[in-house]
């Protein structure tokens, strides 16, 4: 089972390429470009360098979010694009799982963090070192203080990933002391290869998707939105 | 002759989500167009956020009925087509996102068409035989301008909006006027039963000699207020003789403009293009006066006035035997005006 993996939820745009056994390529770029611009470029070379043609992919995963809207977006509209192309199934992969992945294998709480801006992180709690990670609090958009309640249910501790310990780290290390764990720079960030590994695991469960079934995972209304359910709620 | 060149079209440029099958550059075999109008409803105006989610949301059912409409497969097409500009960034992205990995898997070439230049040809879709040099006239919620065409792809801005679009002040009025979202052809409607002599609103730049920009936010701003000075006298507003009143302000400023346009290009044709080229008021006094200076008004079928994928697809046609091809790291470009292919 061959699948292509895109990842564009956050600053990193990345693509990957492999199977249940082998990561076969990946390419990522954190040059705070559009990802519109390098996104199918990426793809191209991904697939000419490793050999593969187009043709051969059993799939594609794709990062749903939470993350950037307008990033989420560029990369769900390029999957359904190319499986409505190729007529290929894809799966929809929420962005923290696929992170924690990348620590999965720690018998320790995991918490991914990503940049949600006004003030908040898209965060969830997950448990590692199992066959499964467990999950604890469910992916939400929270505070500094509101993730800290959650994390103060716990005396483990807890490692730490995801683009938001750029801004984060110092906050969340003072605040835990010595429970704040955080993996080397190389592990923090998102990449597609975590992105294709939880695809592949999703899709040995359930199967793939056809495209007009891949939805996005923003976790945030609309501002606009947000605003006229607050004025209705206000009783205007 | 081998088999007939189809073009799909895409357009996503607002807030319409369109797909269209059009058989060389002329012929229409489908035309899909989801509207999100009931989505914005509530915000009285298109929010960016919202238009494109939901383009996302119904892109590959829109692409599919298109295709099943149009009774072809994706090995049938010759080329994919997409508005890259000027638009929403966001509602655009979704578009050329897709329009890229489809040309990409389907070995298809990316064709990138300006959303402007693509209503101009809603006007190919006619049947009726254009004849270069042209003149232009679009007009819709985002655009006014005036263009001179000497051949495709050979476009001259010779005058533009200086503030508000006049579709865009036509549904701010119609809004202020409790007449919904969009509101354009409900005033229109309106207007026709109304007095345009009831009240006097200002005819913007009429009186800069030669000059062909617009600007309506002068009589947006003089509607509003009588709009207000009347509901604060405690009078019964009379709806139809507002619409009526702005509405022969708005069309005497674009049929005087398009008059010195012609007088200064002499060109055998003039087409009408855009949102409000459905307007009927618009459509007539241009006639009138067109007609009168030996000039043929060629217009859009109404159902291809608003956004549509088919009027991509026919601009995308002579892009291709132009060979004016895009690269595959393509990106939306909001602002997009005329001239080269642009992909910064
Ligand atoms: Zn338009």
């Amino acid at each position: 089972m061959l699948l292509l993996a895109l990842d564009t939820a956050t600053r990193v745009c990345s693509v990957a390429l492999g199977d249940e056994r082998t990561i076969l390529a990946e390419y990522s770029l954190n040059n705070r470009r559009t990802h519109s611009q390098d996104l199918l470029p990426l793809i191209i070379s991904l697939l000419e360098s490793s050999g593969i043609h187009k043709n051969q992919l059993t799939g594609l995963a794709v990062n749903v979010g939470p993350g950037s809207f307008t990033g989420i977006r560029i990369g769900l509209a390029t999957a359904k694009g190319f499986c409505q192309g190729l007529d290929i199934p894809a799966v929809g992969v929420i962005g923290l799982e696929a992170l924690a992945g990348a620590a999965a294998f720690c018998p320790a709480l995991i918490c991914p963090v990503l940049d949600a801006r006004r003030n908040q992180l898209y965060t969830a709690l997950y448990r590692g070192g199992k066959d499964e990670l467990q999950v604890l609090h469910p992916a939400a958009a929270l505070t500094l203080p509101e993730l800290l309640t959650v994390l103060n249910r716990y005396d483990e501790d807890i490692i730490f990933l995801g683009d938001a310990l750029l801004s984060f780290s110092l906050k969340l290390s003072s605040a835990l002391g010595k429970r704040y764990r955080e993996p080397p720079v190389s592990l923090q960030q998102n990449r597609a290869a975590l992105i294709l590994q939880r695809g592949l695991e999703i899709w040995e469960k359930k199967g793939g998707l056809p495209p007009v079934a891949l939805e996005p995972f923003y976790l945030r209304l609309p501002e606009a939105e947000r605003r006229l359910r607050a004025k209705r709620r206000g009783g205007k | 002759m081998g088999q007939p060149l189809l073009i799909l079209g895409l357009e996503t440029s607002c807030d319409d989500t369109a797909a269209a099958v059009v058989q060389e550059g002329r012929t229409v075999l489908s035309s899909i167009v989801s509207s999100q109008d009931s989505f914005h409803l509530p915000f009285g105006g298109v929010v960016p956020e919202i238009a494109s989610r939901c383009h996302l949301e119904v892109i590959n059912a829109v692409l599919d009925a298109a295709l099943k409409q149009a009774g072809v497969a994706f090995s049938d097409l010759g080329g994919v087509a997409v508005s890259y500009g000027p638009g929403l960034v966001g509602s655009l992205l979704v578009g050329v996102s897709v329009a890229k990995s489809l040309a990409y898997t389907l070995d298809l070439p990316l064709i990138a068409v300006n959303h402007l230049e693509g209503h101009i040809y809603a006007n190919f879709l006619t049947g009726a035989a254009i004849t270069f040099p042209l003149l232009s006239l679009i007009v819709s919620g985002g655009h006014t301008s005036l263009l001179y065409m000497e051949d495709h792809g050979q476009i001259k801005v010779l005058g533009k909006t200086r503030d508000d679009a006049a579709g865009e002040v036509y549904d701010k009025i119609a809004r202020e006027l409790g007449l919904g979202f969009p509101g354009g052809p409900v005033l229109d409607r309106l207007a026709g039963r109304g007095d345009a002599t009831a009240f006097s609103f200002p005819r913007a730049l009429m009186g800069e000699k030669g000059k062909l920009d617009f600007s309506f936010s002068g009589v947006k701003t003089a509607v509003l207020n009588c709009i207000r000075r009347e509901t604060e006298k405690g009078r019964q507003i009379n709806l139809a003789d507002i619409a009526a009143s702005f509405q022969e302000a708005v069309v005497e400023v674009l049929v005087g403009k398009a008059l010195l346009a012609v007088r200064q290009k002499r060109t055998k044709q003039f087409l009408l293009a855009g949102g409000v080229a459905a307007n009927s008021q618009l459509r007539k006094r241009l006639e009138q006066v067109l007609t009168r200076e030996g000039v043929e008004l060629v217009r859009p079928p109404v159902e291809y006035c608003t956004d549509n994928g088919a009027m991509v697809a026919a601009a995308g046609y002579y892009y291709l035997q132009r060979g004016r091809l895009a690269a595959w790291n393509l990106n939306a470009v909001p602002n997009l005006g005329f001239g080269p292919l642009k992909n910064k």
